[in-house]
């Protein structure tokens, strides 16, 4: 008896799987996804699993499409934002992203957030023509530019550039000491690094998130002569390195990555911490008018999060759609958002200098910033500079 | 009506509940109210009119599967159901090396990406057509299985489930330092498959692996049934619950054990070499530990050592885990919305599985169903203490070694 009934089971999961396929291929069509008072866009993005933390992204993107429907809309149309879970997965992802675009028919992707879930995923967004905005910071997704594929994060190489240029312009010549958590990240960053300053980078040492102190670290860079230290990792240990080398009365100047200089390691490394600089592509001064406005329309529009960098940068991203959405006029087509998107020049916003973007560039940033500590206070200091 | 409904008692749950469902979700309130409640009404409106027909209520709560049924032409894509299939052969195979053998093992995500990753490298480096990879994927796999089949002889339970997460964690970890191999963290495109000439006018490059995948699954399914309906199937299970006795009736114990690792691994890397064509991207980091656990979760909801179990079984947990939201309510504590994350709302389904249908979603169809006892036991019908004793002697033994017997033996069910 079980197996006669497990067989009917069998039968109907097959006819279920058949049901599914018999419907003809539902190509998007250039009108998909706008109606007179609507326009539909959609995204992948994990909510849930161990990465759920990177659907603030899309709770960011969420928010200010929230903001921009309560002031009026685009053209007299609302925005309808469907965001779907993949968990970090790429093989729910593709699953995922093909019902956004032949079930629920939406007008453009805006914001699959990942690096892995997004390559899963562009080349197929591209031939099937739905304009599709990535929140990955991977560049190779725009390079070579695909039509139908932008990118909305800025890149992860950019800050390591801007660390590079702004100690080769600062300290020509003198020895570059590298010290890094060992991870992924520092060997991306130790690939770029090797060439930019050949001989000139003397030493790097790592460290693990369970050392206690970074003593033997910093006594090898200092052995090694190291005249200026790069660093990559986490608040706690630029306070560990800066109050370990002050203590050795070593003056040597600390260029840390962004995420390491915030508002514990002001407060941990107190006064040692002034002279330290970090770089970024996002304004980070809280009382900046523009992180104010951000927070402001976070804080109503996704009171479930707390405003981040994340949920920021998804903010930046809401604003160049709508941006593109609105240029692109009344008779809204799938062609005229492109040719919006490529023509995206937008001033102000959380990101530093200009959102800009091109037929040739798909990647809306490329300004950088370096801050340095001073008095406590993170100030900038030098020029913004912008391009590859 | 009664008697019309007297007729037929094991629909009439199930026919109640589907009709509320529908009711409840297409005409009273089309949009507003939560879906869960939706199937909690019709499940409890089942309930009470099967059991007012003296009519057998334990179908009421498949009643609000029948409305999907009717809507899954529209709610289900082609990606969605070769994800499922692709799910679903890895979890026969895994379900051959634990269910029915019953050696626990978490390693079967791994396998999986061995066999994603032998199709992607020749695919993609050596330009194979993707096709001739499939076998080679789930060759390599089957035979990294049978390692693993000779390592876990001497290994048992607890200890093999060590063994098995040593591998799953340490598997990414070797995928990643072979930089030169495996293209390190960035991982590997794989161009799709078009389908080939003939079919190139009818489908398009989803509906083709759509269609290899179910293919496969087919194949899948027929070397399984004709494996585990036969001597070797006796044997394995023999082995599974009694080794001792197994060995003393001339079964030879490692040879099964290792068939049993490397069929199951081979299906793995086969789900592999699938997903690695539909998906069209590998990275090692898709294969962990939590990849792995997944597969376990599948067989255990979908029925142990049931063929169907596995499909059943990855349906759920595919649907399950993409599609469930977070439960809101309508008021606040302090400020802050009250509402069930999805993650919590998803364990707590596969909590009230676990509870109401320890065999799985199959073991709801047969006929001496814990579903069915345990709503004896909440109507006082029976001892408690002995009712415990009875439902830890139904689990099929995954670790337990010295089973007396096994009162459901997996014999009668697929």
């Amino acid at each position: 008896m079980p197996r006669k009934q497990a067989l009917i089971c069998l039968v109907a999961v097959t006819a279920v799987a058949l049901a599914g396929c018999s419907s003809k291929k539902a190509g998007s069509s250039s009108e998909d996804g706008v109606t007179s008072t609507t326009i539909h866009l959609g995204a992948v993005s994990p909510q849930s699993g161990a990465s759920a933390s990177f659907g603030d992204v899309t709770t960011g993107i969420k928010a200010y499409f929230d903001y921009t429907n309560a002031a009026g809309g685009i053209n007299g149309r609302k925005i309808d934002f469907t965001v779907l879970d993949d968990a970090y997965d790429p093989s729910k992802t593709v699953p995922q992203t093909e019902k956004l675009v032949t079930q629920d028919k939406v007008f453009a992707i805006t914001g699959n957030v990942g690096t892995k879930t997004s390559q899963a995923v562009y080349q197929r967004l591209n031939t099937e023509k739905v304009p599709s905005i990535m929140a990955s910071g991977d560049p190779t997704m725009v390079s070579p530019i695909l039509p139908y594929i932008f990118e909305g994060l800025a890149p992860l190489d950019a800050d390591i550039n801007e660390q590079i240029a702004y100690v080769k312009a600062t300290y020509p010549g003198k020895k570059v000491g590298f010290l890094a958590e060992n991870n992924d990240s520092a060997t991306n960053e130790l690939s770029l690094l090797t060439p930019a300053f050949g001989s000139l980078l003397v030493k790097q040492s790592t460290f693990l998130l369970t050392d206690p102190d970074l003593s033997s670290q910093i006594v090898a860079l200092k052995n090694a002569g190291a005249q200026v230290i790069i660093f990559n990792g986490v608040p706690k240990y630029l306070a560990l390195a800066v109050s370990e080398a002050r203590g050795q009365n070593w003056q040597v100047p600390f260029i840390s990555n962004n995420a390491s200089v915030d508002s514990s390691f002001l407060s941990t490394a107190g006064a040692q911490a002034d002279g330290v600089v970090t770089v970024t592509g996002f304004k980070t001064d809280p009382a900046d008018p523009e992180v104010v406005k951000a927070n402001d329309i976070l804080k109503q529009y996704a009171p479930s999060i707390t405003p981040g960098p994340l949920s920021q940068e998804g903010l930046a991203v809401g604003q160049i759609v709508v941006a593109a959405l609105k240029a692109a006029g009344k008779d809204l087509t799938r062609s005229s958002f492109l040719s919006a998107l490529n023509a995206t020049n937008i001033s102000s916003g959380v990101f530093i200098g200009q959102a800009t973007m091109s037929p040739t560039k798909h990647n809306p940033y490329g300004c950088e910033q370096a801050l340095q500590v001073k008095s406590g206070v993170l100030a900038p200091i030098g020029d913004v500079t912008c391009g590859s | 009506m009664r008697s019309v409904l007297h007729g037929h008692p094991r629909l009439v749950g199930l026919v109640i509940s589907a009709l509320v469902t529908w009711l409840l979700n297409e005409v009273l309130f089309p949009t507003p109210l939560n879906g869960y409640l939706v199937v909690l009404f019709a499940y409890v409106g089942g309930v009470v009119v099967a059991r007012l027909s003296r009519g057998d209520h334990r179908y009421a709560a498949l009643g609000p599967l029948v409305p999907l049924v009717f809507l899954a032409q529209n709610s289900i894509g082609v990606t969605e159901l070769t994800q499922i299939l692709i799910l679903a052969i890895a979890a026969l195979g895994l379900d051959l090396i634990t269910g029915w053998t019953g050696q626990l093992n978490l390693a079967q995500g791994i396998f999986i990406g061995l066999g994603a990753y032998v199709t992607a490298i020749l695919a993609s480096k050596h330009g194979w057509p993707i096709l001739l990879t499939l076998p080679l994927a789930g060759l390599v796999a089957a035979a990294a299985g049978l390692l693993l089949g000779v390592l876990a002889l001497r290994f048992d339970g607890v200890y093999l489930a060590v063994l098995t997460s040593a591998v799953a964690l340490a598997g990414p970890v070797l995928l990643l330092h072979y930089k030169s191999i495996t293209n390190g963290v960035n991982g590997i495109i794989v161009n799709q498959p078009q389908p080939p000439g003939a079919f190139a006018d009818w489908l398009d490059t989803d509906q083709w692996g759509y269609y290899v995948t179910v293919v496969m699954a087919i194949i899948a399914v027929c070397i399984s049934w004709n494996l585990l309906s036969g001597r070797i199937g006796r044997a394995l299970r023999a082995l599974r619950d009694s080794p001792i006795a197994a060995k003393g009736i001339g079964v030879d114990l490692t040879r099964y054990k290792v068939l049993a690792f490397a069929v199951g691994s081979f299906w793995a890397g086969l789900a592999g070499g699938l997903y690695a064509m539909t998906i069209g991207f590998v990275s090692a980091d898709s294969f962990g530990l939590f990849y792995s656990i997944q597969f376990l979760t599948i067989i255990v909801v979908g029925g142990l050592s049931t063929i169907s179990g596995a499909f059943v079984g990855a349906v759920v947990i595919y649907e399950l885990s993409t599609n469930v939201q977070t439960i809101g309510f309508a008021t606040t504590v302090n400020g802050v919305a009250l509402s069930i994350p999805q993650a919590a709302v998803y364990a707590i389904l596969l909590i009230l599985v676990v509870i109401f249908a320890p065999k799985g979603i199959i073991g709801i169809f047969s006929d001496k169903s814990d579903w069915s006892r345990l709503t004896q036991r909440l109507r006082g019908g029976h001892n408690r203490s002995t009712d415990v004793v009875q439902a830890q002697a139904d689990r099929p033994p995954i670790v337990r070694l010295d089973a007396p017997e096994d009162p459901h033996p997996a014999i009668t069910s697929y």
